[in-house]
């Protein structure tokens, strides 16, 4: 194929002295007329003022760019520790229960997440003798203690006892949607 | 905002109500509802007579628990159960286990289709809910010459 560009070569080089010189031949044609010289200087200033708005424009839109990846970067950052501390206090519960509570068996830990609020809530399914639901309680007291003065987050701690019972799962996955399954994660 | 003597009235009022059908263990759900209930009077009367709670070692004037201003730690709490809940566990902490069971069932319930067995519901009612009304009466009852009491034949 035939290179269109190769006749129009030499005129190039004069094109851009062309554009090169643009301004100062305006100016110096505009001595002829104060006029056309303040005319010129008006242009030259709202040239210049343009030019200023788009550096202004561009740097607002980096700075917007910055401002929202910090955003994210927090949110982002907030979203992990939220995610980490339910975690980690489902792996503590689980831990300290299999050690020094023998006779509770803890089936899984569902939880609802409120990243808005910041709120916890954790419900723990257990299949135990009713008595020791309330052993329980006052390790979910602890812990919920700890988290607030050491994390600064209210989270609340619940149980719920299988024994002859028979589990509405509808209101369960409704209010607890998420579901960490330990019995699972044994197996695996 | 209800007074030392209205909250001890309605958990006085909620007691004997208790009493009535408790024996038949035919509404075990109810039974502890209105033990729940029963002990958010006493500790909302507690609250009120204490004038200063302790909310994370700092002292707080308040004399209900919805006065207790949360908007540091969480952006909105869709329930009032939580302060009173966090007062409890740090302001009294003899019973706050106790307390927390009875919460616990009342937020429970629901996922065991309302159905209670009777030695489950005595350990919330006969046991939990009675500890709180003896705490209650040892801690505040003398002092204000008021007694509560549970009879649950």
């Amino acid at each position: 194929m035939k290179n269109r560009i190769i006749p129009y070569q030499n005129q190039i080089p004069n094109i851009a002295e062309d554009f090169s010189s643009f301004i100062p031949y305006t100016l110096q044609n505009a001595f002829s007329s104060p006029v056309i010289l303040l005319e010129n200087y008006i242009e030259l200033f709202r040239q210049k003022e343009i030019e200023k708005a788009i550096e202004v424009k561009r740097a607002r839109e980096k700075g917007y760019e910055d401002a929202i990846g910090r955003i994210l970067e927090n949110i982002t950052k907030e979203i992990n520790d939220y995610m980490e501390l339910i975690t980690r206090i489902t792996d503590f519960v689980y831990e300290k229960v299999t050690k020094d509570f023998k006779d509770i068996k803890i089936i899984e830990a569902r939880t609802n997440l409120y990243f808005g609020t910041k709120f916890i809530r954790v419900l723990f399914i257990v299949e135990t003798e009713y008595e020791r639901e309330l052993e329980l309680i006052k390790l979910f007291n602890e812990i919920k203690s700890i988290v607030l003065n050491k994390k600064n987050v209210i989270s609340e701690i619940f149980v719920l006892n299988k024994k002859d019972t028979e589990i509405d799962n509808f209101s369960l996955e409704a209010d607890y949607p998420f579901i960490r399954n330990f019995q699972k994660d044994k197996a695996d | 905002m209800s007074d030392f003597i209205q909250h001890i009235s309605h958990a006085k009022h909620n007691i004997d109500f208790l009493e009535t059908f408790y024996p038949t263990y035919k509404s075990n759900d109810w039974a502890i509802t209105v033990s729940f209930y029963s002990a958010v009077h006493i500790i909302e009367a507690c609250i009120y007579k204490k004038e200063k709670i302790n909310f994370k070692g700092e002292e707080k004037s308040i004399r209900h628990s919805d006065q207790l201003n949360l908007s540091a730690y969480v952006k909105e709490i869709k329930t009032h159960h939580v302060r009173r809940n966090l007062i409890v566990e740090e302001n009294f902490k003899e019973i706050a286990y106790l307390f927390s069971s009875l919460y616990n069932e009342s937020i429970t319930a629901r996922y065991k289709s309302y159905s209670y067995e009777k030695f489950k519901t005595d350990i919330i009612v006969k046991t939990a809910f009675n500890e709180i009304i003896k705490w209650f009466d040892k801690e505040f009852g003398k002092e204000s010459q008021i007694k509560l009491t549970l009879n649950l034949k």
